[in-house]
């Protein structure tokens, strides 16, 4: 009896993995790009995307909130910060969604375990070490002729590729390239020491992708107009020649960071969206110009957003929930969500109207046609 | 001349130093080394407690001691004050943010270049020490505290004030923690990190005090929200006089009102707040944990951590204490844990420089390639400091460390560093290969190299195996 039934539970181990992984490999729509833009440090959502007619907005910032010609309008409720006035063209011409309220239950007003909470997909208490990307690419992994799986520019991690198997971060891509050459081929096992482990499995993915991105891997210059000359311009401008070279990729990760304004926030705030509004535009313009932006959808996120009230230093301290961005050739562009209500703060927070994973919902579903890890949130249906 | 000195006493001499010194030490009790700790061990106290790798002599000359005669020779060798002199700008009074304030565009701009150069030399100044230190393991406890009690050049601008911050770190890195929290809560350049110079009664900021029971005592799920509000208020009027050059809390700016932090009330200012963080025991839990995170495992053993918090709390918080329970526990000689953290990027360069004796003479490029490694020191990235261990480790990463290895070591005539003699010896000298071989490495080598292959070989393999990343 009991033989017969381990063999029978063994036996049913077995036979789903066989059937289901050949199938799994092959679903999937992987062509397509994902860049995401992580907006570290919790930007300010209620500044980004200003309720310019709410009489609620200014009277819980008297000292910080925007107006004039501070703000472009989106529509006659809701004002763009002026930073991001780059990004007007695509909002014009259809292909940016602003997705209204993003959050999640119970939010966590750590910068670090917010983003755990954000990298991982979790519940608010619950605790997860990998990426959900990477809980993604366990299920569907795309095709093993990638170059690699992930690509991290920028330097704030692997955050939602955590965990990962495949994935490289990459500054310099000449460098790693000839370093890759001369670094030691490894057979070894590792065997049970974590931190050997995680070396070999780095080494291992050096190898592979250093092949895929010499030669024409990577494109020698981005398509059309000249990057910007900052931080997220150059990673902009590298994700562009990787997607407009051979190289073969799913997830491009780029960081801009230093939202979190507790103090002077409208100067700080200005130069960083404005850094990100021209690196984005330059980067649709590329991608528009090599005719690959029905190729690439970009979607920002950040932490958290910041307290509905000003804090006396002219900054905000940490808050809830926030406005994202997706943009590309085929998203569907407007408003989706509700903008969170002024006059029912919760801790003097915004409460959330859309939960953080119908964002990656409608990466899964929508974007690579991959069915949901999180079922329970659906996608917003904003990819045509 | 040094390395023929070092031939000519050899091994035998390295003893005999190191005995006479130990008795030195020890006087008051007739020095009982029961057990020397032998080769192993002691190369693992040392690398742990230094910069990831020792020396010959250095292993030699604390492989005869008893663990506990080790850790003591150890600790009563730490320093207070730096041993290189810093950049000559630093009795320069620091510029406020109130005096930046008021400066034309102009002048305003000729400062930022200015501190941008400083800030740099700053850098530069920390790595020299850190080169030529005789307690390595003063710097590590600094660093250590650099990354728990961080702040940044990048947000403080002005660099006097970092390097303050950093001589109040090292005066107390093996002192009373309730001493160093409380001269942390006044810092200047904390204030500034942390916004504590914007919190006042009419405008509190919590910054400081939702990180100060975050990070830097309880840890998350020790608080509430409402305590981070309540001691908000309390530490709210810390400001730094410029006229005194010194940090005080005003009364104006201060809400003397009744706060109620962690269930108890009282007109709370800075001070008593802390007070009430220390009569937690999950203060002393929480250091606790970090502490055997740095030298131990990056795995907690919950068990481990509770003895050592208790000893903590027990001798009024003292690192000293804690350290040395740490160090001389049989959990921290556990085979285990060998070869279980990875190498910071200090760790990298430092402790290679220091193992070659190569004598850099300039530590500017330090800097720039302790940058590239993910390690900036001075400018941590976020207000928790460097996560550290497997995170070091990326594919850029891995192939900069490789890359800077090779040069160190003189591989294809890369580096134009002075002071060869050590690496001579190393491949020419009397250990045996496999002495070598366990002088560079933790653990066995991943890729074992054949024993008929030359010592040569069996140094630039060692190097480049993944198990020189680990300490």
């Amino acid at each position: 009896m009991r033989i017969s039934r381990r063999h029978l539970l063994s036996g049913m181990g077995v036979l789903p993995l066989l059937a289901l992984r050949p199938n799994m490999a092959l679903a999937g729509d992987w062509s397509r790009i994902l860049v995401l833009v992580e907006l570290a440090g919790g930007n300010d959502g209620l500044n980004t995307v200003v309720p310019q007619t709410d009489p609620l907005y200014r009277r819980l910032r008297p000292g910080i909130a925007l107006s004039g010609d501070r703000l472009v309008s989106l529509d006659e409720r809701f004002g763009l910060n002026a930073a991001l006035s780059p990004l007007m063209p695509a909002w014009r011409g259809g292909d940016l969604a602003v997705v209204q309220g993003v959050g999640y239950p119970g939010p966590d007003r750590s910068h670090f375990r917010s983003i755990d909470i954000w990298d991982t997909a979790s519940d608010s208490a619950e605790v997860l070490t990998r990426g959900w990307l990477a809980q993604l690419f366990d299920r569907d992994a795309p095709p093993g002729d990638f170059t690699t799986d992930g690509l991290v520019l920028g330097h704030d991690g692997a955050g939602p590729l955590a965990g990962a198997r495949r994935f490289v971060e990459l500054r310099n891509p000449g460098r790693f390239v000839r370093d890759a050459k001369r670094s030691p081929a490894l057979s070894a096992d590792a065997g049970s020491n974590p931190a050997l482990q995680h070396i070999v499995r780095v080494q291992a993915e050096i190898d592979r992708a250093a092949a895929g991105l010499s030669g024409d891997g990577i494109a020698a210059t981005a398509p059309g107009p000249a990057f910007p000359k900052t931080g997220l311009g150059h990673q902009l401008e590298l994700a562009a020649r990787v997607i407009a070279g051979q190289a073969r990729v799913a997830v491009i990760k780029t960081t801009l960071g230093g939202f979190d304004t507790h103090i002077n926030q409208v100067a700080i705030q200005r130069r960083l969206l404005d850094e990100a509004g021209e690196a984005l535009a330059a980067f649709r313009g590329s991608m528009q110009a090599a005719g690959l932006w029905d190729r690439v959808l970009v979607m920002t996120y950040s932490e958290f957003g910041r307290r509905a009230a000003e804090n006396g230093s002219d900054g905000t301290d940490h808050g809830a929930a926030a406005p994202h961005f997706l943009l590309g050739g085929r998203v569907r562009g407007g408003f989706y969500g509700q903008a969170p209500s002024l006059a029912s703060l919760e801790n003097g927070d915004l409460q959330y109207t859309t939960d953080f994973r119908q964002l990656y919902s409608t990466v899964l579903q929508s974007w690579w046609g991959v069915p949901s890890l999180w079922p329970g949130h659906p996608p917003l249906g904003l990819i045509t | 001349m040094m390395s023929r000195l070092r031939d000519a006493t050899g091994l035998f001499g390295v003893l005999l130093c190191s005995l006479a010194l130990l008795s030195c030490v020890t006087q008051p009790e007739p020095p009982a080394p029961s057990r020397s700790m032998g080769f192993s061990e002691a190369r693992h106290l040392l690398a742990r407690t230094g910069f990831g790798v020792a020396t010959a002599a250095d292993i030699h000359s604390y492989a005869v001691l008893s663990r506990e005669a080790a850790v003591d020779r150890l600790l009563s060798s730490v320093l207070r004050d730096p041993v290189t002199p810093p950049p000559d700008w630093i009795d320069e009074p620091p510029v406020s943010v109130a005096q930046r304030r008021a400066m034309t565009g102009r002048e305003r701009q000729l400062l930022e270049q200015q501190r941008r150069r400083r800030g740099e030399q700053l850098k530069a100044w920390w790595y020299e020490e850190m080169v030529v230190t005789p307690s390595p393991f003063t710097e590590r406890m600094t660093l250590f505290w650099h990354g728990h009690f961080t702040s940044s050049l990048k947000k403080v601008r002005e660099p006097v004030f970092l390097y303050w911050q950093n001589l109040l770190l090292r005066d107390l890195a093996f002192g009373d923690f309730r001493e160093l929290t409380r001269r942390i809560a006044r810092d200047p350049a904390m204030l500034i990190y942390l916004d504590g110079y914007r919190n006042s009664a009419d405008a509190p900021n919590e910054n400081f005090a939702r990180e100060l029971f975050e990070l830097f005592t309880l840890g998350p799920g020790n608080y509430t929200e409402t305590d981070i509000r309540e001691a908000a208020r309390a530490f709210s009027g810390v400001r730094y006089n410029e006229k005194l050059q010194a940090v005080r809390q005003s009364r104006k700016l201060h809400d003397s009102g009744i706060k109620s932090v962690f269930g108890q009330s009282g007109r709370y200012a800075a001070d008593e707040v802390l007070d009430l963080v220390f009569e937690q025991p999950a203060t002393a839990r929480f250091v606790a944990a970090r502490l055997w995170r740095e030298f131990v495992s990056p795995e907690p053993d919950a068990q481990e951590i509770e003895a050592l918090a208790v000893v903590f709390r027990r001798s009024g918080y003292s690192m000293a204490a804690a350290l040395r329970h740490l160090l001389t526990a049989d959990s921290f000689y556990d085979l285990r844990h060998r070869g279980m953290l990875v190498k910071s990027p200090v760790d990298m360069l430092v402790g290679t420089i220091r193992l070659f004796g190569l004598t850099p003479d300039k530590t500017e490029p330090l800097v720039r390639q302790g940058r590239d490694l993910g390690q900036d020191i001075f400018d941590p990235p976020t207000v928790k400091g460097w996560d550290g261990g497997a995170v070091w480790i990326n594919s850029t990463t891995l192939l900069t460390r490789q890359d800077l290895v090779r040069r160190f070591s003189g591989e294809g005539g890369g580096s134009r560093m002075a002071g060869r003699e050590r690496l001579a010896e190393l491949v020419a000298g009397d250990l045996s290969k496999a002495g070598l071989v366990r002088l560079l490495l933790p653990i066995p080598p991943l890729t074992p190299v054949a024993a008929e292959a030359s010592r040569v070989k069996l140094l630039t393999d060692s190097l480049s195996d993944p198990v020189f990343q680990l300490k």
